[in-house]
């Protein structure tokens, strides 16, 4: 008891006397920068604050490992080695202590930092709820890295290590690997890893992964830790603990690490949350139940462009969410809904593909009904549905649909219904068009 | 008149002298090792981005890269005598201006030229120009902290930085730089951003000023 209240209160000290509470506030202040950037606009999704703050662990582990290589020179330039012969804790306990106290601090701006994001997304998100494990993967990402800074620290005995492996973890956490997840190295690249679970919430979080990456991490850095007391005790019986302790921790990391390849997305993985449904005149629109916010703003962007084709063969009833960002779906339209898009470009968008341009040729006078329907629906596109066009039947095309724009709403409607057919299957020619 | 007539002569024979030991007590060589290093790993990295074609590697590399670049500069202007230095009846203005010129222009150099040669049209910016503004912004940030928090702390102010620019600009995905930012955040911004080089370059100049005139902080003869 008395050993591990000396232990308890010596980490007290070093947790004073590291300078992390200069690390945490410079932490939190960009994690209230991040927190508010994942956290802003009218749609707030339980699941991407989750990851987002996962993902901001790893950002922040990067600087962490920085500091936790500045301060593994910390007796060394203080000129405090020889003090340490004398003191009845060993070399390897200090660093340990000093590496905890780093953790420490960096753990603390973390929580503070997710307890901010939660907090607000508690307020302001629709549906679903935070994911501790996605949480708990970047605590751990983060712990694993500033033992691997650390150790850093201690073998490079230069100024400039503190630096080179901020940018060095920078690059390489956040970015290596193949960016899709794939490959043996990603498995243990934790922001790489992260981006591969985050797959839209219209897919499972493959929770099962996260374990054994959490595991693989808290392996790493157990590992940095032994490696550490190898390196400062260099008797024989620590020794040869520490390597039997060492072999089996690389051999559970490994094997870990090899448990945690990441499936490719399928659909077995999706989620059977029902989508939302709303009428909104002829059309109805389906989105899932976390972008409920989202649903009046497309609403009004279907009654803006679409009314003038509703009841029209090939035209889409249904306005329904893309799990993937395409354009079309067999069935209805899809949207890609996200905080900052704009859905009159992008109902109009898939709109046109759907009705003119996926069932073959596009003729001059569907040009002319597309151009039409830019010109209503008041997005402001280039001519790019033109650009094959000689000139001159380019004018002819934006006459007729100037032409067409000045009929009464009735006249084009009726005008449409007639010639509907005709039109979509290239039999209309321009010069018959109003 | 007669003073200085008397020093002109010290000053004339003694320079040469002063700056060679001044250059040495700073290990120039180890910091201008550690920029051609850096350099090189660039070089290196070239060919992965190519290969990879990741535009997201890319920005992080230009947002952040340069702040690597910058904390070396910080941090070579560490001098284990600044006490004695602050007495010196010579003044060191033109040693440190040599020492930071000579650093700081081949760190730019090389490093520019280097982002010259990656591929061009990955990103919608001026790649070159990024860099090369983003390493005055950061090393600016580097003198200055290195006169207020000691110079071999001095990275934390560059690295900080470009931890704020990289999230700033990893809001978008794929990458956006038209994207609207904060005035504060001009490491972030467009390289056509007037606003992102007219404060670049009022940093860098008051990081030189401070660094030139005072030196980083006495009183931290350990760098703790």
């Amino acid at each position: 008891v008395s050993t591990a209240y000396r232990c308890v209160k010596l980490l007290w000290i070093e947790i004073k006397r590291c300078q992390g509470v200069f690390l945490a506030v410079l932490v939190v202040a960009n994690g209230v920068l991040f927190s508010r950037e994942t956290v802003s606009g009218d749609i707030v999704i339980w699941q991407h604050v989750s990851f987002g703050m996962a993902y901001f662990a790893v950002l922040a582990g990067c600087v962490g490992a920085g500091f936790a290589a500045w301060q593994a020179g910390r007796m060394r330039r203080r000129r405090t080695m020889h003090q340490m012969q004398s003191a009845a804790m060993r070399f390897g306990a200090a660093d340990l202590l000093l590496l905890i106290a780093v953790v420490s601090w960096m753990l603390v701006a973390y929580l503070a930092v997710a307890g901010f994001a939660l907090v607000i997304a508690m307020n302001r998100a629709s549906w679903g709820g935070p994911d501790l494990w996605v949480l708990l993967a970047g605590a751990v990402a983060m712990i694993g890295q500033v033992a691997v800074g650390y150790l850093v620290g201690f073998l490079v005995r230069s100024a400039i290590a503190a630096p080179v492996t901020v940018m060095v973890f920078l690059a390489f956490s956040t970015f290596g690997g193949s960016g899709d997840g794939s490959g043996g190295a990603a498995r243990i690249i934790p922001g790489t890893f992260l981006s591969s679970l985050d797959r839209g919430v219209f897919y499972e979080v493959q929770h099962s992964q996260i374990l054994p990456f959490a595991l693989s991490m808290a392996g790493i850095a157990v590992l940095c830790g032994l490696l550490l007391l190898i390196l400062r005790h260099r008797t024989l019986v620590t020794m040869a603990g520490a390597c039997v302790a060492l072999g089996a921790g690389l051999f559970g990391t490994g094997y870990v690490a090899s448990a945690t390849v990441p499936d490719q997305m399928s659909n077995e993985q999706r989620t059977e949350t029902p989508l939302d449904c709303r009428p909104f005149d002829a059309f109805t629109v389906c989105l899932h139940p976390a972008y409920a916010p989202a649903m009046d703003e497309i609403g009004a962007s279907v009654l803006r462009v679409m009314p003038p084709f509703a009841g029209l063969p090939g035209v889409p009833a249904v306005f329904e969410q893309s799990p993937n960002g395409s354009l079309t779906l067999p069935s209805a339209a899809a949207i890609s809904v996200h905080p900052g898009a704009n859905y009159n470009e992008d109902i109009l968008v898939s709109t046109i593909f759907q009705v003119f341009i996926e069932d073959g040729e596009t003729t001059d006078a569907e040009l002319a009904m597309i151009q039409w329907l830019i010109d209503r629906s008041g997005v402001p596109m280039e001519h790019l549905w033109l650009d094959e066009t000689t000139e001159r039947s380019r004018q002819e095309i934006l006459r007729k649909a100037k032409s067409f724009e000045a009929l009464t709403p009735e006249e084009q409607r009726t005008w449409l219904v007639t010639n509907w057919d005709a039109l979509r299957a290239g039999e209309i020619a321009l010069e018959e068009m109003p | 008149m007669n003073a200085l007539a008397q020093r002109l002569p010290i000053a004339a024979n003694g320079f040469p002298r002063l700056m060679v030991l001044f250059l040495r007590q700073r290990q120039f060589l180890v910091g201008q090792a550690a920029v051609v290093a850096i350099i090189v790993a660039m070089n290196l990295l070239t060919g992965w981005f190519e290969a990879e074609g990741k535009a997201m590697r890319m920005t992080v590399c230009l947002v952040a890269g340069p702040a690597l670049v910058a904390s070396v500069v910080g941090i070579a202007m560490w001098s284990p005598s600044a006490d004695l230095e602050q007495g010196s009846s010579f003044p060191l203005r033109w040693p440190r201006s040599l020492h930071l010129a000579a650093l700081a222009g081949i760190g730019a150099l090389g490093t520019t030229v280097t982002v010259a040669g990656w591929d061009q049209q990955v990103l919608d910016i001026d790649q070159p120009l990024m860099w090369a503004r983003n390493l005055v912004v950061y090393t600016g940030f580097a003198l200055v902290a290195g006169r207020l928090i000691g110079a071999q702390v001095s990275w934390v102010a560059p690295c900080a930085m470009a931890m704020v620019a990289v999230i700033r600009v990893l809001r978008a995905n794929p990458v956006d730089f038209t994207a609207a930012q904060p005035a504060w955040a001009f490491p972030a911004h467009h390289t056509s951003s007037a606003t992102a080089i007219c404060l670049a370059g009022a940093l860098f100049a008051l990081g030189a000023i401070i660094a030139t005139n005072y030196g980083p902080k006495v009183g931290d003869p350990a760098g703790e």
